[in-house]
């Protein structure tokens, strides 16, 4: 068999961009993935709710965690009961995992904004926490080489907690309803933009970044490889390969490699450098677990005049985005940092709004249908030593690998943020005209928005941090971690896009130190 | 097989036409093997209730003809089988779900005994207002602590689904041009 130059451990964003980075530079890479690859004509075909056997509800407790799971896509998501996890039951956590080729990108919101130093060089701002190894200057020549690879449309507006990218402009109009909110937010100096978000019909590694990698001649990969192990030479330290198991058969294999990246996912990732016990000198690995809190649905409203079941053309539809305005140039009295927004007009609102039955209930859904009003909000969440993974022994998956143990919980600063965004977000809605049908700040559990960050985090101090600000491991200088473990904090921001800006960085860095022959 | 089932089985006359003659000869067919069209089981078939009581599953089947009535343009829960079909999807789901649902038709047969003297399944919708105060409550975020308020909110929930998503009102919908459920992407399992 033969050896590899790079061996890169899942195929996501992360694993997908920086096989293609790797491969560009003529770099022989071997990637593994947990999962199949998907045959797109097999398995995917239109179906009737009805015909499908839980007649849309899907399989009772087959995803207790995921809520993204319906029945059309239930075959998509990581079976939890062969991949199980453990928490603490007063603290539950939702963890959602796709094993395929590809991983999230296959499923994700396509959201793409840029972070800014309020995140990079956030200790500097409020004392809290610490910043990252880099700034804004030193990331923004990746995110453009990022951007239009994801093809991603938006608009400049110059705001400095989202800075401005190399996009499809959006020059869209807005429908009536979306200009009153705009108004509205704009009398309250709560700014707004488009949304910035990956386009085209996929947008995921396996149509944007492998097909590249693979047209190289460089890359061969891998599916079905779930990886228990990376291995290290006894002599010199260094990570020599990986050992793995066949998902279908749990025949093993082992694989040698120069270089190991891993980018397996933010939590899979810690959990292989556990389960393999290296890069943990700092003793930091698997703590500074984060993630976005979303309270979805913060308000829901109705647009008075598109009561009547017909709203008229132009007036609802479109949606839009509010960036952090929170603790840029004033300081709230009971929380750090800030929260966004996503907002959207149309659709219809759910029958559990409305407190009747029968003919009421029928009659007040067709009154109201298509005239929606709805914000969600997503919150920075501050990254806590004590939110952390760790191996829990006693549990081990369909393969035998010890699983995760997750402890992760939101604090006043978290709760008192959200109250903050349901009051801002009625006043907004108000101002605006809506009627504002129902509101709440409860945060969906920790994990359930999918960004889970940190537990691997990048850092100048080898002391407390992982990888270094090429996220590359300390402890190891040919293994390097690429997903969003290596976030030192995350602000309120969707964070594949700076993953993947990331990931382009670290493959420069990688290529170089390997053509200098330093790993 | 229910009553009328029986009867209509008994009566019907078959219609058996004769065959014409065939001459042997070798069957000439294309060499393509086709898909043979089948149903799915419930579209030619009663399903078995296997959940609730009798009692149970009456005051369900009258639970959900209040809560999702027929219209003039669509059917309802009871045209819908709603309640058969959550007879089954209750019965497969974890137990904390089938405790709910059956202490809740218990309470609604015991509040209809004890206002009416009937069973929650022979009273009348207006009667059966006060024994549903709990679900002209304001929606909250969070589920009511009282577990006969949670049952009302989650059958509701589970009626209207089990309603619009199937067959009878859907293809009505269709008819008509809604939306109401229909045709989604689906992913069959990926190996």
């Amino acid at each position: 068999m033969p050896d590899h130059d790079v061996l890169i451990i899942g195929s996501g964003a992360s694993g997908g961009m920086t096989a293609r980075e790797l491969t560009r530079r003529g770099i022989k890479c071997l990637m593994l993935d947990a999962g199949p690859a998907i045959d797109f004509d097999r398995d995917r075909g239109a179906k009737k709710v009805y015909d499908l056997p839980y007649r849309g509800f899907g399989r009772p407790g087959r995803f207790p965690h995921i809520t993204q799971a319906s029945e059309f896509n239930a075959n998509v998501w990581a079976d939890e009961k062969q991949n199980p996890y453990t928490y603490d039951p007063s603290s539950p956590y939702y963890w959602v995992r796709v094993r395929l080729v590809g991983g999230k990108t296959l499923v994700w919101g396509r959201a793409s904004w840029r972070l800014s130093d309020f995140e990079f060089k956030g200790k500097d701002h409020d004392g809290f926490g610490d910043n990252w190894p880099i700034s804004y200057k030193d990331l923004a020549p990746y995110y453009d080489r990022a951007e239009p690879l994801l093809r991603v449309s938006g608009r400049k507006e110059g705001f400095r907690q989202i800075p401005d990218g190399i996009f499809l402009e959006d020059n869209s109009t807005d429908s009536e309803s979306i200009q009153r909110f705009l108004a509205a937010a704009k009398s309250k100096n709560v700014p707004t933009t488009k949304p910035r978000r990956a386009t085209g019909t996929m947008a995921s590694s396996v149509n944007l970044l492998l097909p590249d990698a693979l047209a190289t001649g460089n890359l061969q990969i891998v599916s079905n490889a779930v990886v228990r192990e990376i291995t290290t030479d006894k002599n010199t330290g260094l990570a020599n390969g990986a050992h793995f198991i066949d998902r279908r058969n749990k025949r093993e294999f082992h694989v040698k490699a120069r270089v190991v990246v891993v980018g397996a996912s933010t939590l899979e990732s810690s959990r292989l450098l556990l389960n393999s016990g290296i890069a943990n000198s700092s003793g930091v690995l698997g703590h500074y677990v984060f993630d976005q809190f979303y309270v979805k649905n913060v308000v829901t409203a109705i647009v008075p005049e598109a009561r009547g079941g017909q709203p008229r053309r132009g007036l609802m539809g479109g949606g839009g985005y509010i960036p952090r305005f929170r603790n840029l140039d004033t300081k709230e009295k009971n929380f750090l940092r800030g929260y966004a927004y996503d907002f959207g007009s149309g659709g219809s609102p759910a029958a559990q709004y409305f407190p009747l039955y029968g003919e009421a209930l029928q009659k007040e859904l067709a009154a109201t249908a298509g005239s929606q009003f709805s914000m969600t909000t997503m919150g920075e969440v501050l990254p806590r030593y004590e939110n952390h993974v760790s191996i829990d022994k006693n549990v081990k998956d369909e393969w035998g690998i010890p699983a995760l143990h997750i402890q992760h919980k939101y604090t006043d600063n978290e709760f008192n943020m959200g109250k903050d965004s349901m009051n801002t977000a009625e006043e907004l809605c108000h101002a605006a005209g809506f009627e504002v049908l129902a509101k709440h700040w409860e945060m969906v559990p920790p994990g359930e928005s999918i960004h889970e960050l940190g537990s691997c985090r990048m850092g100048d101090n080898k002391k407390t941090s992982v990888l270094n600000q090429y996220n590359q491991t300390h402890d190891i200088r040919n293994l390097f971690v690429v997903d969003g473990s290596a976030f030192v904090s995350g602000g309120s921001q969707n964070p594949t896009l700076t993953i993947s800006a990331l990931a382009i960085r670290a493959s420069e860095y990688m290529a170089e130190q390997m053509r200098r022959g330093e790993i | 097989m229910k009553r009328r089932s029986v009867l209509r089985s008994l009566l019907a006359v078959p219609s058996i036409a004769a065959l014409p003659s065939e001459a042997p000869a070798q069957d000439v067919r294309p060499p393509e093997t086709p898909n043979i069209a089948t149903s799915e089981t419930d579209a030619a078939s009663e399903p078995i209730l296997k959940t609730f009581d009798k009692a149970q599953f009456s005051a369900l089947r009258k639970l959900s003809e209040i809560l999702m009535p027929a219209s003039k343009d669509t059917p309802g829960a009871l045209e819908a089988g709603a309640a058969e079909f959550l007879d089954f999807l209750i019965g497969v789901s974890p137990p904390d779900r089938v405790g709910l649902y059956k202490a809740g038709l218990d309470h609604l047969n015991t509040e209809a005994q004890q206002r009416y003297h009937q069973p929650f399944a022979e009273i009348t919708a207006e009667q059966a207002g006060p024994i549903l105060a709990p679900l002209h409550a304001p929606w909250s975020y969070r589920t009511p602590a009282d577990a006969f308020a949670k049952f009302l909110l989650a059958a509701k929930a589970d009626i209207l689904t089990a309603t619009v998503n199937s067959r009878e009102y859907v293809s009505v919908a269709a008819q008509r041009g809604r939306r109401g459920g229909g045709v989604g992407q689906y992913w069959y399992p990926i190996e």
